[in-house]
């Protein structure tokens, strides 16, 4: 349950630290808002539509606090925090302390577009079906698919060019 | 859009084991075995690698069920156990409620009604006779709905430390999908499935739970509950049967 929820919120901010925020607020709104539910099922299905809202929020908020940043300065610590754990420092240079291949999966994630990196997650984590991806996320099923296999592609183009030469565990 | 190759795309189907055996064997022929190897353990190290990331990440559950608490006026108690007018009066958003926090928690569905009386979230062990009928009640839809046998095993494994499947079944009995009932512990894995036409749960906890002895108190002529232990776990089955019918079907995953 959590990680479907986790899944479906890191996919949408692309950040840990917000993907946390973003579920726990929709927790807390299901406390507040006192609803009844008939089967988990359906308990299940508002609860993540919840968490996709909150975290759709979330990234419009700060995308607005990105685009009214005029400061050049200010404007870099503001993307630097929307994408988070970007192995990456502004000089160019890879953090030393950021090698581990999980880091670098991480910092791929950011190079796919939201909606996809939600339906990768939701298979690969969840072990969802391109049914269930479907209806949670709002598309067709071929579409969920073709973007899971995109991504997929994607991030194995991305690390297969990072980890050559050294073994990967 | 789609910009694959076709053998991109016979690449990710066969990835995502979306193949059938026989386009399988076809494939295998085209492609050449290093590059496929090579596909299949970077992929392989990717899949874990965002598990890993996802499964790290955390909620406050301490805050959660405060909140829960605070949100049903009990202040900082941490036992919901009595009852009264104002209480009762709220049983349907209780519920709801109840589904909510304790799915959240892990809890089961501790936090439950029984006979008007509310549950203390920690009185977990409950009649695994009673958490059937309350699941046809409400009409026997399973958490998740599990069509994916390394999915199964893996709810099974993080749950209670062994990787289960199901062995071949005849047509009359399928596996619906799972769900986290409570019922012996919190721990507790029901399979949701049906035998005969008949609606039938199997719940599996660890052998030597604390709690077997309160779920396997009966309350109704309705059901019958087999027991069987194997593999360290403890298998209860509540069928309207006369015979158990999915237990013998569980086995260790490979």
């Amino acid at each position: 349950m959590q990680s479907r929820l986790f899944s479906i919120a890191y996919g949408i901010t692309g950040n840990r630290e917000d993907a946390e925020d973003v579920v726990q607020q929709a927790i807390t709104i299901a406390i507040q808002k006192n609803l009844d539910f008939n089967s988990e099922y359906q308990f299940i299905g508002w609860l993540s539509g919840t968490v996709r809202n909150c975290a759709l929020n979330h990234q419009r908020k700060t995308w607005r606090r990105k685009t009214q940043a005029t400061d050049p300065v200010q404007l870099v610590s503001v993307e630097t925090a929307s994408v988070g754990e970007s192995p990456i420092d502004p000089t160019g240079e890879i953090n030393p302390l950021q090698q581990s291949f999980d880091d670098r999966t991480q910092a791929a994630l950011q190079h796919i577009a939201p909606k996809a990196r939600c339906c990768l997650l939701l298979r690969i984590v969840e072990g969802l079906s391109y049914r269930e991806i479907s209806e949670l996320m709002d598309i067709p099923e071929g579409t969920a698919m073709n973007m899971v296999h995109r991504s997929k592609k994607q991030l194995r183009n991305v690390l297969s060019a990072s980890t050559e030469g050294e073994p990967v565990t | 859009m789609n910009t694959n190759t076709p053998d991109e795309d016979q690449l990710e189907l066969y990835l995502d084991r979306m193949m059938s055996p026989e386009d399988e064997a076809i494939f295998k022929k085209s492609i050449d075995p290093h590059e496929l190897q090579h596909a299949m353990e970077l992929q392989s190290n990717i899949d874990d690698s965002l598990k890993r990331l996802v499964l790290q990440l955390k909620v406050d559950e301490q805050a959660i069920e405060q909140q829960f608490l605070n949100a049903n006026g009990f202040g900082n108690s941490t036992s919901i156990k009595g009852s009264s007018a104002t209480k009762e009066s709220s049983l349907g958003r209780w519920i709801g409620l109840a589904v909510a926090a304790s799915l959240m928690l892990g809890l089961g569905l501790g936090l439950w009604f029984t006979e008007s009386k509310i549950v203390n979230p920690v009185d977990l062990p409950r009649q695994v006779a009673m958490i059937y009928q309350e699941k046809v009640d409400a009409g026997f839809q399973p958490y998740y709905f599990c069509e994916d046998p390394e999915r199964f095993a893996r709810n099974f494994e993080d749950k209670l430390g062994q990787a289960l499947a199901l062995s071949e079944m005849p047509a009359d009995r399928r596996m619906v999908g799972i769900s986290y009932l409570g019922g012996v512990s919190r721990k507790t894995v029901a399979m949701l499935s049906e035998v005969q036409n008949e609606k039938v749960i199997v719940f599996v906890d660890k052998e030597g739970s604390p709690g077997i002895k309160k779920a396997l108190e009966s309350t109704s002529d309705d059901v019958n509950v087999f027991v069987e232990r194997k593999y360290g776990l403890v298998f209860v089955e509540v069928t309207p049967l006369d015979s158990a019918g999915m237990i013998g079907h569980f086995e260790l995953a490979q």
